[in-house]
């Protein structure tokens, strides 16, 4: 008998070579909380800089999202821990070839200079305007990089799927400045920042024009081994929500509507469909490896 | 002052014990029965709880996989022609029968049943974790807490692990799991206390036929290059060494095996692949997105606030 000759294998469980990790719900909200809270940050932090007359109310409320949306997201992500009381061990390394190590400490940098744009952003003084702008073009690279290692972290796993997905850390980069202008034009229709809308609007669009893109990358990588896994009635349903509802319909609203209603739903579905676009590639680990 | 020192210790680094000779394991599966006395020897020596008393239905293999609980792990890969291997599964009843040929009446013909052997077989395999190299799982523990020993053994350290469970994705052989009891990742020590003794592993000193064996790296892969070479000489030209030499994508096991079939029959990736290995391109690609997803809102927000 060859290999190759072999005749059929006949029992014995036919398990996967890996195992897929612990990750579940807490790790579904940390994906999106984080990455609302650097896009949010971010685009709050840009408009301070490159305009603040037209984005400095908007920006101000993005700060006070933004803080409160990392500590959530800390909290997520201790209580993903299998224990949860140790989870400043992650401070007692820094290992440049691991993403995690990597994404904790920027994580740890990013929550600290948010807090500082969120206090800011209750004194609301102007004279403390300049150190508000400052702090938040301080913020850009540590935000940056919290929107896109997450991507990196599951790209550089043995899991299948994730480990296909070579612009994984583009996709959920993009995808957390979709979130970041989705906020923002939700806060800008809040607040009436009549001037701020319509430039937030542009953006969003802009935003899931790319994430339309980097989606399209991603299945083009992975597609089919998504559909093996999931199966047909599930791969539709991931399409459905995490492209279609998520990504292609508020595009198209975003792009026709000129109503706020339409774009407030706009902006809602886009987060929608990142939420939904999360939960299906956290637990494609678990469902494809089943 | 005992919790700051509880907190605190974790940051402490003593200076590691001077570097031995690398020991690992061979597993020769042309020796192994089946025997399951390494699970039973890995469970007592190690304190490992039992699994519960389940059946897969579908093998004599029970144990299923590798976890945080079963650190050994006798797989029983059953080849045969039709499925038919034992009575039970085709709905006869009766003594089983290889290749599902029933004996003639009147009794056994030996020669017969001789000359049928190779229509089907039982592989076994005691899988183990690989105590890779340079290991996926301790290049992905964000807390240091999976280092290699001074036996260069891959070795998770129970007191600074938080179970965040991402040596558990980083594993090409779904060795590492995260315990349900503690919430720590758990996987073979090489049986690191017996090893500071100076003693043999709790699984090779078990193991009846010498399936597991132990000892220098250097030593193990000189005596599998001498076990190949008489499995050849005798017939076996199946047979080959799987992880006593690195690839291209992947470092050499400190605990490797000699197989008779394609490593997927056993549940080993054909052709495992270092998970970081794409690391500096997926951090180039991802910050590609990154500064074109900030220069386009920078260029929409510039263009539309003027």
């Amino acid at each position: 008998m060859t290999p190759g000759q072999t005749p059929v294998v006949a029992g014995g469980r036919t398990t996967s070579q890996v195992k897929p990790p612990p990750w579940h719900g807490w790790v579904v909200a940390d994906l999106f909380l984080s990455e609302l809270s650097s896009g949010t940050f971010l685009f709050a932090a840009l408009g301070d800089v490159l305009a603040p007359g037209v984005y400095g109310r908007v920006s101000r409320i993005g700060y006070l999202v933004a803080f409160p949306a990392i500590i959530a997201d800390l909290v997520c992500l201790i209580a993903d821990l299998g224990d949860p009381m140790r989870f400043y061990h992650m401070l007692r390394t820094f290992k440049l070839r691991s993403p995690m190590s990597t994404g904790v400490w920027a994580i740890s940098l990013y929550a600290a200079i948010a807090f500082v744009g969120f206090v800011l952003a209750i004194a609301d003084a102007p004279q403390l305007a300049f150190a508000r702008t400052l702090f938040g073009a301080v913020g850009f690279f540590p935000a940056l990089y919290v929107g896109a290692y997450k991507g990196v972290l599951l790209s550089a796993t043995a899991q299948p799927v994730w480990k296909d997905a070579r612009w994984l850390g583009a996709e959920l980069s993009v995808s957390s400045g979709m979130l970041g202008a989705a906020s923002l034009l939700l806060i800008a229709m809040l607040i009436s920042a009549q001037s701020a809308i319509h430039v937030y609007r542009a953006v969003l669009i802009v935003m899931l024009f790319l994430d339309l893109v980097a989606t399209a990358v991603f299945l083009a990588q992975t597609g089919r081994a998504i559909a093996d896994g999931f199966g047909f009635a599930r791969t539709i349903l991931f399409y459905a929500l995490a492209l279609g509802a998520g990504v292609i319909l508020p595009l198209i609203i975003a792009v026709a509507a000129e109503e706020q209603a339409a774009l407030a739903a706009s902006a809602v579905l886009a987060m929608f469909g990142a939420l939904a676009f999360r939960y299906h590639l956290v637990m494609m680990a678990h469902e494809v490896n089943a | 002052m005992s919790l700051l020192k509880n907190l605190l210790y974790p940051f402490e680094r003593p200076a590691p014990p001077a570097a031995r000779t690398p020991m690992g394991f061979f597993t020769d599966t042309t020796l192994c029965i089946g025997c399951k006395a390494c699970e039973v020897a890995c469970k007592q020596w190690n304190q490992l709880p039992s699994d519960g008393f389940l059946w897969t239905g579908d093998s004599y293999d029970n144990t299923g996989t590798l976890s945080a609980t079963s650190w050994r792990h006798v797989a029983f890969i059953e080849q045969f022609p039709d499925g038919t291997a034992s009575g039970a599964r085709d709905g006869s009843s009766g003594p089983a029968v290889l290749g599902g040929t029933q004996p003639p009446s009147g009794g056994f013909d030996l020669d017969a049943l001789l000359s049928q052997a190779k229509d089907g077989r039982w592989l076994m395999m005691s899988d183990v974790c690989k105590h890779c190299s340079a290991a996926p799982c301790q290049i992905a523990c964000p807390t240091g807490a999976i280092i290699h020993n001074e036996f260069a053994d891959v070795y998770i350290q129970n007191d600074i692990c938080n179970g965040c469970g991402y040596c558990v994705a980083a594993c090409p052989f779904g060795v590492v799991t995260r315990s349900a009891i503690d919430g720590h990742a758990h996987k073979c020590t090489l049986c690191y206390d017996r090893q500071r003794d100076g003693l043999v592993p709790a699984c090779a000193k078990a193991c009846p036929t010498e399936s597991i064996q132990f000892g220098p790296i250097g030593e193990l892969r000189e005596r599998a290059r001498k076990r190949i070479a008489i499995l050849h000489q005798r017939g076996e030209t199946d047979a080959y060494l799987y992880g006593d030499q690195p690839t291209d994508t992947y470092p050499s096991l400190h605990a490797f095996f000699l197989l008779l079939d394609e490593p997927s029959r056993y549940r080993l990736p054909d052709n495992p692949e270092v998970p970081q290995i794409h690391l500096a391109g997926d951090y180039v690609r991802a910050g590609i997105g990154a500064l074109l997803m900030f220069g386009a809102a920078i260029v929409a927000m510039l263009a539309y606030a003027v």
